[in-house]
């Protein structure tokens, strides 16, 4: 479902027009940040990394050798950024020597404390929110994310059965149902 | 007992499935009443989730930023182009110096050679003497200093005639 328009504002991009460039992220800007949102917590971290995604599109643009994989590039290069950032913040969480309350946090929810998606979202694992978002998110299908993760398609299956299960667990329905 | 093939729900949910899996998954969910509940959950949990990151509204002017942010990152860029092309012509003004003046330059750095070997040898005297040639020493070394520095200018004078 890749439309004409789209591929030429792509090959207008890559030959270095700056117009369509703009037009290129006014499309993809909604994709890319919401997913750097979710797999991140925090709107400030998100736009930082947008921008930065897309500073980086610009200047690989070039490198591009299909555009109907754009999509799942893009995403590619936004999810690499999302997880240095988060592996920078775990690292300074360790340097701050504050690990005993998010571990208990973690561990041990609150069984009356209602939680937003968003939150039970950000006590997932890096893996489980991403799939997640890959998939009821942005859309994308089994096979899409498959090639995206670099991962076997039965991995994409039992993974995001697994994400499924562990947000629904943190957003307490286990045992309402 | 029951398997339930709970993994399968979820590809069943995303229309994941070949004809006979989903076959399976649908006669079992007939008869399951907790599978259908799970089934049930997801189902509402998903559209949540999709809602809930539909509502986030993406930074309005993103790509001004990005595009302010790209025009300011090719000055560096212009800058670093400068600072090449600089090194080169400094490297060429080298070489054809060197081209024209080999022998002039094999001279001075024989004879500044020279020069530091005579320092390093007084040096080491200051340091190492004994009180009473101390005097001596310094007397030496500064003949030998003088020698070396007319001999460089000697040098220096009859290869620049
Ligand atoms: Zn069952």
């Amino acid at each position: 479902m890749v439309d004409e328009e789209l591929n030429h504002i792509i090959h207008r991009a890559r030959r270095g027009d700056k117009e369509a460039f703009a037009q290129l992220v006014n499309r993809y800007k909604g994709h890319v940040y919401r997913y750097a949102a979710g797999m991140l917590g925090d709107r400030m971290d998100a736009e930082d990394v947008s921008q930065e995604a897309f500073i980086k599109v610009y200047y690989s643009l070039s490198g591009l050798d299909n555009e109907y994989a754009f999509s799942s590039w893009i995403i590619r290069i936004v999810s690499n950024l999302c997880k240095d950032r988060l592996k920078k913040r775990a690292k300074e969480q360790r340097l701050r020597d504050e690990p005993d309350e998010a571990i208990a946090d973690r561990h041990l929810p609150d069984p009356l404390e209602k939680l937003s998606i968003e939150e039970a979202m950000a006590r997932l694992t890096v893996d489980h929110r991403e799939i997640l978002l890959l998939h009821e998110v942005q859309g994308y299908r089994y096979e899409e994310i498959a090639d995206i993760l670099e991962v076997p398609l039965g991995t994409v299956k039992s993974r995001l059965f697994a994400a499924r299960m562990a947000l629904r667990k943190e957003l307490g329905k286990e045992d309402r149902g | 007992m029951i398997e339930h093939p709970e993994d399968q729900l979820s590809a069943y949910l995303d229309d994941e499935l070949n004809a006979e899996e989903r076959q399976r998954v649908e006669d079992h969910i007939e008869e399951c009443e907790s599978c259908q509940a799970l089934l049930e959950d997801l189902l509402v949990m998903q559209s949540e989730l999709a809602q809930t990151f539909r509502q986030i509204q993406e930074p309005a002017h993103l790509e001004v930023r990005v595009l302010q942010s790209i025009s300011e990152e090719k000055i560096p860029t212009a800058a670093e182009k400068g600072w090449a092309f600089g090194f080169l012509m400094m490297v060429l003004t080298f070489g054809i110096f060197w081209f024209l003046s080999g022998s002039v330059l094999v001279k001075l750095i024989h004879g500044l050679l020279k020069l530091t070997a005579a320092m390093v040898y007084a040096a080491s005297h200051f340091i190492l003497s004994v009180p009473v040639l101390t005097g001596l020493t310094v007397v030496l070394s500064s003949v030998i200093l003088a020698v070396s520095a007319y001999s460089l200018r000697r040098l220096l004078q009859t290869t620049a005639n």
